[in-house]
């Protein structure tokens, strides 16, 4: 049987976003995992924690993501227990190492013309700039380190949102808040997302993913847009 | 269409005519190893100076999606490391304004004069830089280049980007720096994507090449020597803020802020290089 490549994602997570804040990054996707048009599970995390240093998630393909998680925490071990240095000083795997090791494996996957069908979100604490770091590495390894990401549809839906409002010295609060914002938007316009969502976030002092919760959309649908089309809303009839 | 009449275990002569045809040419998923992610380099070469460029946007998947609007490691970068560039990047996140201010303010740098601007398929163009580097990093550790001049890297680069001639480097190039030999005289090269190359005064290369390259044509003059141009390295900067300026009010994928480097030799025959951050204008 000859070898067989990716040509299209079948189980899928849609969009990942994430900011830096003042202290800190956070990243949030929901978790629902999609079978084409089918909503196949409606609580699957996408965000990892990885050796409490470094955050991951992705959209795209599902199992992709599966093997991307379990080679990074494997090299995470290696750099913590194998790695020559590690006997004498407590060391860490940095996140912009990782973010460019995954550059690598998936230049690598797509020159082969075999990709890991993700679009990766990494986010952690740059111990040397002492400065969060947020970076993403798509299917093809184009990496892009950005002070606001979003994957999938997020780029189209949420990142204008984002970008409006983001500022440098966001506290945390200011930064979930808008996070779940852009999030129940997302909920609102793609049709492969939910409103239970995970929030993740990295400081200096480590990353903590929370555990997935129900974003409120109990009055969503009685948003004016969502009863008058926004054309009749000044009262021309137009469209 | 009467769509009544049709049985409920039947296709009516239709159906199966668009059944068939479909059949007849299956749709197959493909996976399509290049994108295009912008970005405009170019280079000037004068008697005693040399000019890189670039502008910083970085577009993404479906050629719309404005990904970055301070991208910059896989579009211009040093031979010998990339510490300045993402410093540069870097700074560009945290505080645009500040970088670029009222007037650009220079960036005094050490290092080789040697600048290599690619643009295209970022991560090809990323993918270069490590190889081209490795090798020159490599080359040099074993004695076989002693300094990175640009037309032994302009070599490095047509012979690393036609090894790949059958699954190509997305990566449209240009090469500049001072030529130790020459007195200091700015060199630059300009390549296409599968490592032809040639020494020119003016060279621009990526999204809006052909808006831009015309542009540059007519402002600059030589004469005698076709591989550089006479004017003055301010004046150079002019020129290239003039002309992005222009290809970025029509070119998508060209915008946000032009990066310059600029390496001249002065009159004792001294290097020095520094880098200005301009901004292009908000759209």
């Amino acid at each position: 049987m000859s070898k067989q490549r990716t040509t299209q994602p079948i189980t899928t997570g849609t969009s990942v976003i994430g900011l830096v804040y003042d202290g800190g990054v956070m990243i949030a996707a929901d978790t629902l995992l999609s079978y084409g048009s089918m909503a196949k599970s409606f609580n699957t995390p996408r965000l990892y924690n990885i050796e409490d240093r470094i955050l991951l998630g992705a959209s795209g393909e599902y199992s992709d993501l599966q093997e991307i998680v379990a080679k990074v925490k494997a090299l995470a071990l290696q750099e913590t227990t194998n790695s020559m240095e590690s006997i004498y000083v407590d060391r860490k795997l940095p996140a912009k190492s990782l973010w460019n090791y995954l550059r690598a494996v998936m230049y690598q996957k797509r020159s082969k013309m075999n990709p890991y069908w993700n679009d990766v979100v990494v986010a952690g604490w740059d111990d040397q700039a002492d400065k969060p770091f947020l970076g993403t590495v798509d299917k093809l390894g184009t990496t892009l380190q950005e002070n606001l990401v979003a994957t999938g549809f997020g780029g189209y839906l949420a990142m204008p949102l984002l970008r409006e409002k983001w500022r440098n010295d966001l506290s945390e609060g200011e930064a979930r808040a808008l996070l779940e914002d852009a999030m129940k938007v997302l909920f609102y316009r793609d049709c492969r997302a939910s409103a239970r969502i995970q929030l993740a976030k990295c400081t200096s002092d480590g990353c903590i993913v929370s555990e997935p919760y129900e974003l409120d959309h109990s009055n969503g649908w009685n948003a004016p847009s969502m009863i008058r089309a926004a054309g009749d809303l000044d009262g021309d009839g137009g469209w | 269409m009467n769509a009544v009449s049709i049985s409920s275990g039947s296709m009516c002569g239709m159906c199966m005519m668009a059944w068939l045809v479909l059949m007849a040419h299956p749709v197959t998923a493909s996976f399509e190893p290049y994108q295009l992610n912008g970005g405009l380099v170019s280079a000037v070469a004068g008697k005693t100076f040399a000019i890189i460029g670039t502008d910083t946007r970085m577009i993404g998947e479906g050629g719309y999606l404005l990904e970055s609007r301070n991208h910059l490691s896989s579009r211009l970068w040093s031979v010998e490391d990339d510490t300045l560039m993402l410093e540069i990047e870097s700074a560009l996140r945290s505080d645009a304004a500040a970088l670029r201010a009222v007037k650009p303010v220079p960036i005094k740098i050490t290092g080789p004069t040697t600048m290599v601007g690619s643009s295209g398929c970022s991560t090809d163009c990323s993918q270069l830089q490590r190889v081209v580097r490795a090798d020159l990093r490599a080359a040099s550790y074993y004695g076989q280049v002693s300094s990175f001049d640009p037309d032994q890297v302009a070599n490095l680069v047509s012979q690393t980007l036609y090894s790949r001639r059958v699954f190509p480097y997305y990566a449209f190039c240009v090469v500049s720096g001072l030529d130790s030999n020459g007195g200091g005289c700015g060199k630059v090269y300009v390549y296409d994507a599968i490592g032809s190359y040639e020494q020119v005064a003016v060279a621009a290369a990526g999204t809006g090449r052909e808006l831009l390259q015309p542009i540059l044509d007519r402002l600059f003059t030589s004469n005698g020597n076709a591989n550089l141009v006479n004017e003055s390295a301010d004046a150079a900067v002019e020129y290239l803020c003039k002309a992005y300026r222009s290809v970025s009010e029509r070119e998508i994928g060209v915008g946000d802020n032009l990066v310059l480097h600029i390496s001249e030799t002065d009159t004792e025959g001294k290097v020095s290089s520094r880098v200005l951050v301009v901004k292009l204008k908000d759209h």
